[in-house]
């Protein structure tokens, strides 16, 4: 992870393509379905497909490749 | 034109999450004109550039979103519940039997198809499923795919299970 992958509050938890393993949703604290059903959500808001990369950091932020802000986990868990 | 020979299950044991969400996007939509055309609330929308917070997020749209979500109306775990009611949209309301694609569900098909056309706007149905380790999926209906094809209305299937944690064995000798 590199130092741009870290903000002052958040670090990047998640940038991959498929869908996020249980460690990410343990690391928010939901689990494993409530994170995959809120980043559906979030994606569908923004008009983005189950299979467009986003960035999910530790406090819930969602952002797309370009580093716009698209959502919050804990919004939609 | 409905599925006859469908034989999916409709049991939702394993689920644990699921829902269908319809929507159209575009930087010219104008969420008014779907949702007199479609003659229902969409559960979410915004036009292009318009800020809305999620609440702990603040968004700006970057292109304009027209959204039906059914677990805003629904809680049910069985799939087809969610589809069944996603198809309310269109005038549908029996999958198996399809009995009630009527007339008012040609009409809007065709309406739909028309603004897609004339503002350059897509429209997608997304069916998102999660089940527990080993759950059976569910099945989209072949023939909505094919239905859809034709508006054209994009499918986005979005289906996974949790992780087996069952520790592998060892394949040392």
């Amino acid at each position: 992870m590199s130092p741009e992958s870290v903000t002052a509050s958040a670090r990047v938890i998640w940038d991959k393509t498929r869908n996020p393993t249980k460690h990410v949703s343990d690391v928010l604290g939901v689990q494993r379905w409530q994170l995959r059903k809120a980043i559906h959500k979030i994606k569908t808001k923004s008009n983005l497909a189950p299979q467009d990369r986003v960035i999910i950091y530790s406090d819930g932020k969602v952002t797309d490749i370009h580093g716009a802000e698209i959502g919050n986990i804990h919004d939609e868990a | 034109m409905a599925p006859k020979s469908a034989t999916y299950t409709t049991r939702p044991e394993g689920t644990l999450s699921t829902f269908v969400t319809f929507r159209v996007a575009g930087d010219n939509l104008d969420p008014q004109e779907i949702t007199r055309m479609l003659e229902i609330k969409p559960t979410h929308v915004h036009a292009k550039g318009q800020p809305y917070s999620t609440g702990r997020s603040n968004v700006v749209g970057a292109t304009g979103v027209w959204l039906f979500s059914t677990d805003e109306i629904i809680s049910s775990l069985n799939f087809y519940d969610h589809l069944k009611l996603a198809l309310l949209l269109f005038g549908s309301t029996d999958l198996e039997k399809g009995r009630d694609w009527k007339l008012g569900a040609v009409k809007k098909f065709l309406g739909l198809s028309n603004i897609l056309r004339a503002k350059s706007l897509t429209a997608t149905m997304t069916f998102f499923w999660h089940g527990a380790v080993g759950a059976m999926y569910p099945e989209v209906p072949q023939e909505l795919a094919e239905l859809f094809a034709l508006i054209p209305i994009g499918i986005e299937q979005d289906f996974d299970r949790d992780e087996d944690s069952t520790p592998r064995k060892s394949r040392a000798a």
